[in-house]
């Protein structure tokens, strides 16, 4: 039988390299996927997984078990993104016009699909760190809540919001499409 | 619309919890009733469903992973561990 992602960390958490080079290997690929959505330059993903996983392994003692590994390792790699993004200096206007130009780009996608992976971009951050956790990455509430650190009512309400700007757009897009 | 049926407005706030089943007693029947009357919440209902499917196939669309990831990391980490031997010496 394959051992658990949690006995990976275990034995990680006794010094054991390789279980947590598998402990990576296992959630490499999600942790990406999550940096990808919350970062609007692609340049910073690596970066931001690399840093994910060196302050998971730098914080093994903390992981106490009441929480799922992905769990944990999601808040990680939450924090570690909107740090990043914080940390960026770019001037407003420049921002802005990214922004503006990644929603113009998405109203011509040749599928619902890519246009709202476009438009996941243009939500306000912490709408979309909880449409991407809860409704991408396919995590409870509940586990969305313990990996964005905020209450599950919160947590509640901006997936919430974030789906209704969502799917406000979708339905715009979608009219036009039958219009064109 | 009244004690036993949600505004539209109620509703709204309400429709992520109506898809996921998560509305109970008295707040489900008020919702279900006002539902059941008004065709364009119904709709509105229907596309937050459909987003939410659509969304949920949007989970591999991500570019691959960079094989050497993890070599960078384990390199990192090993960095780290001699510090921390070099500090204790």
């Amino acid at each position: 039988m394959a051992t658990s992602e949690r006995e990976l960390l275990e034995q990680a958490q006794g010094g054991d390299l390789d279980a947590f080079a598998e402990f990576m290997r296992t959630f490499e690929r999600r942790i990406r996927a999550v940096c990808y959505r919350l970062l609007d330059d692609a340049r910073d993903v690596d970066e931001a997984v690399q840093d994910t996983f060196v302050q998971a392994w730098r914080n093994l003692d903390r992981f106490r078990g009441d929480a799922a590994p992905y769990t944990w390792l999601y808040r990680i790699a939450v924090n570690e993104s909107l740090m990043r993004r914080r940390r960026k200096t770019l001037p407003t206007s420049e921002l802005e016009e990214a922004r503006l130009s990644g929603g113009e780009d998405a109203f011509e996608a040749a599928d619902a699909r890519t246009f709202l992976i476009e438009r996941l971009r243009a939500l306000p951050i912490e709408y979309r760190a909880a449409v991407v956790l809860r409704d991408v990455e396919g995590l409870s509430n509940e586990e969305v809540a313990a990996a964005l650190e905020i209450s599950l009512a919160a947590a509640k309400s901006r997936i919430h919001r974030g789906r209704m700007q969502l799917r406000e757009q979708l339905e715009q897009w979608e009219r036009a499409q039958m219009d064109g | 619309v009244g004690l036993l049926e949600a505004s539209c407005a109620a509703t709204a706030k309400a429709l992520s919890e109506q898809l996921e089943g998560e509305l109970r007693g008295l707040r489900r029947l008020r919702i279900s009733r006002h539902l059941g009357r008004c065709s364009r919440c119904r709709a509105t209902l229907a596309s937050l469903a459909r987003l939410v499917r659509v969304l949920g196939t949007t989970r591999d669309a991500e570019p691959r992973a960079g094989d050497s990831v993890v070599e960078r990391v384990l390199m990192r980490i090993r960095e780290i561990r001699g510090s921390r031997r070099d500090d204790r010496r």
